[in-house]
């Protein structure tokens, strides 16, 4: 089954105006982590913010609207959020905690609550799990090689980063937009191995692929994903569309083509390392 | 020099928060460093969280000793489990870990905790009481109407104690150190095949045995004596038992102002010197465990441990132990040890099961 189980998938916008002038694409992150923590559901997140050195994200617990706000927007090289959750559930004694992260990280956040060695009283304060969209992730040597040598624009200087239509485009002091296939030698070599595209394993599952610009695709996959959903539409946080409204090449057909090559590579990667004589991980493609 | 509070907490399951600060405390000494204030509270909070879950276990396990009808002992077990939950929550926030704190730090404590993280350790405090309440209600009622002799245990050995809640050097170095000694087990027992039996060493304060723990806190610094203790002799084993039971309300109340006190914004570590330490100034650590007192010195040469030794509570309080077993029918042996310490193998409650789950025998041995 394409993009693995879930409940529902839909086209979703945020409509606070705060959320929107931040956030990538449709602020689904960002409104449903303030959504769920306005509501009680979580009382923090992890999530990737800004650090002190230009496009480097940091792990970081947000326990505040201000603070997921301000960690808002994708950033093309991995945060190890997951490295935090510890210091959220001692240091900040959260007892519901949400867990923004890559299909991987997403990964890391089951596998601890299915065998929680070294995570006492940690893995069962896990609240939510958020997964983006996710095709590859850079180094961040290779993405500061990426916009500084390919696109020719310092990096301190970008605004906004974006991969969608072929292209790696970053914003800033000056528009610039490169061939996705320049910056595939860069890309970090353990995402070659990735099966998943749409963190099949999270509660809600979100990213830009198949919906035009300023709207999200966003998959429910669990009761708990589905029914936070329900209740964040309802209150009117979002408008939606469905997927069916974007005929082919965009909508769920963009999404499945994209899912599929990635299994696809995936498998190609595991099949020629395996002939290498290499050792891949049992079952890590699917 | 920082693998000393992460080895040496390894000690016990039970009390590894206290060792941890034992060894921090005597390492910093030997460095002559000074951990920031908010560091200092830190760290007694997570030692007063360590005893508000300690002192409830104790209970548990002396619990079928005394507890006859088996729904209130059950509800006893309820009681004393949501106390330990609240202790070692409060060690988790504060340590880092409940059981082996890696927060705890030559220098203070690894981080500050939030001000939501305090204000929830305020709340489960507040939580804490009246379970509390209910349970020391209810155990004096039982110790009362036990047949334990109400002179069981009684000993004229002296009571060691430098605090009522953490632990003090400088009254420890001042009152009891410039008077230890440490001999062989052989030497101490009467009998030397029994002191070949034993582990360990034999500590003295003017060469004799000591007993540290509750009793000891509460005679020298809560007023603890004979009014307290109903009928039994407040030299006697059950003294312990009752002392420990009037304690966790002092350290309820002292984990409260700790965390009140606490300001969650100032740093709590103070970075000790990477190379430090002249291999001769000797640091002492010692630490009121809830059982006992901890004792650690340490020497430092260049940032490397040239000397560590370790006093551990029982190991000061086992000779006493020896001595209160005496002079009463040796049925009562048992609570005489369980009083002390739990851990000691000899306290151990036992039950035998079949394949199907039916009891074949019990025992406390």
């Amino acid at each position: 089954m394409a993009f693995g189980k879930y409940k529902e998938v839909m086209a979703l916008k945020a409509k606070d105006a705060k959320v929107t002038g931040v956030a990538q694409d449709g602020g689904v992150v960002t409104s449903i982590l303030c959504y769920a923590l306005e509501q009680g559901v979580i009382d923090g997140a992890l999530l990737a913010a800004k650090s002190d050195t230009p496009w480097l994200p940091k792990p970081v617990v947000a326990t505040t609207k201000e603070e997921i706000i301000a960690a808002a927007g994708t950033k093309y090289t991995i945060s190890p959020n997951m490295s935090a959750i510890k210091s959220a559930a001692r240091e900040y004694a959260l007892d519901k905690i949400a867990i923004v992260g890559t299909p991987c990280q997403i990964y890391a956040a089951r596998k601890m609550q299915l065998y929680p060695f070294g995570a006492r009283h940690i893995a069962d304060k896990i609240a939510l799990t958020v997964g983006i969209f996710c095709t590859e992730n850079f180094s961040y040597a290779g993405l500061k090689t990426v916009i500084e040598d390919h696109c020719k624009v310092p990096i301190e200087s970008v605004t906004k980063m974006e991969i969608g239509k072929g292209k790696f485009s970053v914003k800033g002091a000056k528009d610039v937009a490169i061939p996705i296939k320049e910056t595939h030698k860069y890309e970090q070599d353990g995402c070659h191995v990735c099966s998943d595209l749409t963190a099949e394993f999270a509660d809600i599952s979100t990213g830009s692929i198949g919906t035009p610009d300023g709207w999200s695709t966003c998959f429910t996959r669990t009761t708990k994903g589905s029914d936070l959903m329900k209740k964040a539409l309802a209150a009117g946080l979002f408008e939606k569309k469905e997927m069916a409204e974007f005929a082919a090449p965009m909508g769920l057909a963009m999404l499945e083509k994209l899912e599929t090559g990635k299994k696809d590579k995936a498998k190609k990667t595991v099949a020629d390392r395996t002939a290498l004589g290499l050792f891949t991980t049992p079952g890590i493609v699917y | 020099m920082e693998f000393a509070p992460v080895a040496s907490s390894r000690f016990c399951g039970i009390c590894p928060i206290t060792h941890a600060s034992a060894s921090t405390d005597s390492i910093e000494r030997a460095l002559g460093i000074t951990p920031p204030k908010d560091g200092v509270v830190l760290k007694h909070l997570c030692n007063m969280g360590n005893k508000l879950h300690s002192h409830p276990l104790h209970q548990l396990l002396i619990l079928p000793d005394f507890a006859k009808d088996p729904n209130a002992a059950l509800a006893a077990t309820v009681r004393i489990q949501k106390m330990r939950k609240i202790g070692q929550n409060i060690v988790d926030i504060t340590g880092g870990e409940a059981i082996h704190a890696p927060n705890i730090r030559i220098g203070g404590m690894k981080t500050n905790i939030s001000e939501a993280a305090k204000r929830k350790i305020l709340e489960s405090l507040k939580a804490y009481e009246p379970i509390m309440k209910e349970n020391n209600e209810f155990l004096l009622k039982i110790f009362q109407a036990s047949d334990v002799p109400e002179k069981l245990g009684v000993h004229n050995n002296e009571l060691m104690a430098t605090d009522l809640h953490y632990g003090n050097a400088d009254l420890f170095e001042q009152e009891y150190f410039y008077r230890f000694s440490e001999v062989t087990p052989r030497s101490f027992y009467p009998k030397p095949e029994v002191g070949e039996e034993a582990c360990g060493t034999a500590p003295l304060i003017g060469g004799k045995a000591v007993e540290g723990g509750p009793k000891a806190r509460m005679t020298r610094f809560a007023g603890f004596g004979a009014k307290d203790c109903g009928k039994f002799d407040p030299k006697g084993a059950m003294a312990i038992n009752i002392a420990r039971v009037l304690e966790i309300p002092l350290t309820l109340q002292k984990a409260t102002e700790l965390a009140t006190q606490l300001d969650t914004t100032k740093p709590t570590m103070t970075k000790p010197p990477e190379a430090g330490g002249d291999g001769q100034r000797l640091g002492v650590g010692p630490q009121e465990a809830p059982r006992g007192v901890n004792v650690h010195v340490a020497k430092v040469k260049e940032g490397k441990i040239a000397y560590y030794n370790c006093l551990v509570a029982t190991t000061w309080n086992i000779l006493t132990i020896g001595k209160a077993c005496e002079g009463q029918h040796y049925k009562w042996a048992e609570h005489v040890v369980r009083a002390y310490d739990p851990c000691v193998s000899c306290s151990t409650h036992l039950i035998v099961v079949d394949e199907d789950g039916k009891l074949v025998a019990e025992d406390t041995i």
